[in-house]
């Protein structure tokens, strides 16, 4: 009888949280680790979740490698829209105003469709030229080159996951082989820098500055099972 | 006289001869082609009301395409309308690439009133996956779309004043174009409605609907709070996967991946206990060539 009564209770309470958390705005988690000092670039081979994840309603999930918001950036990843099959690669500039966004110019390239369990390799760099540039690579193609984005050095690269619009969200994603280009001439060094940081709900787990998970339980795992075990 | 002429020697200059004429043929059609595209695509951008002041062949051998857009600014920052003109822009080079135009990357510049170039960007074109765009089967009827989007579009707060399918200039009768504008009373209504709103938008836009004579490949979607002052324009090219955002400060951008907003706080207690080891369930990437 007291098994039921938790059951319910627990069940009332997860679709309260659902309902609850559908339409929140204005609300991203992030966890991951950040490179700080002069950056001209960097590089991370980032794998999708092995099964898909779960997301609750108008959510969204991504894992990318990216330039602080100076307020512009540059950015490289994968992303998930729940009402999709399957997740997707992408870059991304914002620049032109970003923070005042009096006329921004911000552009989301989707790439394709990528697998579950998938790693592609995602780069950002700053390349010199008559006019300087921010240039994107997936797996070693360069894809694009922008102008007018952002005078390096950058003070971060940050290599992130972010979740979007609910915290009951599921997460899951591998960053491997995080490097960065601390110096003009582009040389890429593995990073050894910790400067992990995490969210709650979400989390990290580390084998090596440049080599960690993020991730959530299932809402489900976290949320109704752990009473329902009681 | 027979024996004369095929001689060795002779056989062997007569073949150079052929192959020699055969390549200058050859590369007399490819920059034919090549000169064609590029006034193709100048014509097709002007019939979309691009202002395009030069598109310009910057090398033939690999095929590279510069254009040029004039901008109304007279500072260095652009306007939404010049955001929108190099999303067309774009749809036109990528989809010529995608039709047979053989483009490795192209070159968008934009200038200024002044002439000052004040954007630009090169994208190579070697990407994976993109198929070549199909034209439907079916006639599309603008009206009869406009009434169905009426019933998809969940503008929930946003009092919608404008929906508006038009024919696309240069596919014709085989697709259109939806151009939605509306306004909101404040930027909190805004964010209670603009992640279910932009869901609906894009889900009218994602797939031919026959049964609606309903083909969008091309959006934009404007609001404004009750001032008139930019709350949100939004601009997607279905076919090549380009979103363009433009969101006043205060309303949500939970819709497209961002940084946080400030430096990350510092590095809290390492966290890595409870979780499950993944090392055994995901794929380890091995580099098979070095990054350049």
């Amino acid at each position: 009888m007291k098994r039921i009564i938790y059951g319910i209770l627990s069940l009332v309470v997860f679709i309260f949280l659902i309902v609850t958390n559908v339409e929140i705005t204005s609300a991203s988690w992030y966890a991951g680790n950040v490179f700080k000092g002069s950056g001209y670039g960097g590089y991370a081979d980032i794998t999708t979740p092995v099964t898909p994840i779960y997301l609750i309603g108008k959510s969204h999930v991504y894992s990318w490698i990216s330039t602080i918001a100076t307020p512009d950036w540059v950015q490289a990843g994968w992303g998930y829209e729940g009402n999709t099959d399957k997740p997707y690669s992408y870059y991304e500039y914002c620049y032109n105003g970003c923070k005042d966004l009096s006329a921004t110019y911000h552009i989301l390239q989707k790439i394709e469709n990528i697998n579950w369990g998938q790693t592609k390799r995602y780069m950002i760099k700053w390349q010199a030229g008559s006019t300087d540039m921010w240039c994107i690579s997936i797996d070693y193609s360069q894809l694009a080159c922008y102008s007018y984005v952002i005078v390096p050095p950058v003070s971060e690269i940050q290599a992130l996951s972010e979740v979007q619009n609910s915290y009951l969200n599921e997460l899951w994603s591998n960053h491997d082989n995080v490097s960065i280009a601390s110096s003009a001439n582009l040389t890429f060094q593995t990073l050894s820098q910790a400067n992990f940081f995490a969210q709650s709900p979400y989390a990290y787990f580390m084998y090596s500055p440049s080599h960690y998970v993020t991730y959530r339980s299932s809402p489900i795992r976290k949320t109704l099972l752990p009473i329902l075990s009681r | 006289m027979a024996s004369t002429f095929f001689s060795p020697r002779k056989r062997i200059f007569a073949l150079v001869i052929a192959v020699f004429l055969l390549a200058i043929g050859f590369l007399a059609v490819k920059v034919s082609a090549q000169d064609q595209s590029s006034s193709t695509l100048a014509d097709r951008l002007k019939r979309r009301g691009v202002p395009v002041s030069e598109v310009k062949i910057s090398s033939r051998l690999p095929f590279e395409l510069n254009v040029t857009l004039q901008s109304k600014s007279a500072t260095t920052a652009f306007t939404n309308e010049d955001s929108w003109n190099a999303l067309l822009t774009e749809h036109e080079l990528r989809l010529a690439n995608q039709n047979g135009v053989k483009l490795n990357s192209y070159t968008v510049r934009m200038v200024n009133a002044n002439g000052k170039e004040i954007a630009k960007h090169q994208s190579f074109l070697d990407e994976p996956g993109k198929p070549a765009s199909t034209p439907v089967s079916f006639v599309v009827d603008n009206a009869r779309a406009e009434e169905k989007i009426k019933t998809l579009l969940q503008p929930g707060e946003i009092r919608l004043t404008l929906i508006q399918v038009s024919s696309d200039a240069i596919e014709g009768k085989n697709a259109q174009i939806l151009l939605v504008q509306g306004s909101v009373t404040d930027k909190d209504a805004a964010n209670r409605s603009l992640l279910s709103f932009l869901d609906s938008f894009k889900d009218v836009l994602n797939k031919p609907m026959p049964e609606a004579a309903m083909y969008i490949p091309l959006g934009r979607a404007r609001i404004t709070d009750s001032q008139g002052q930019q709350i949100l324009d939004y601009a997607i090219d279905c076919q090549t996967g380009t979103e363009l955002f433009s969101i006043a400060p205060g309303v949500t951008n939970s819709f497209f991946p961002h940084p946080p907003a400030m430096d990350v706080p510092p590095s809290p207690a390492l966290e890595t206990t409870g979780i499950p080891q993944p090392s055994s369930a995901y794929p380890v990437l091995t580099p098979t060539r070095i990054y350049p």
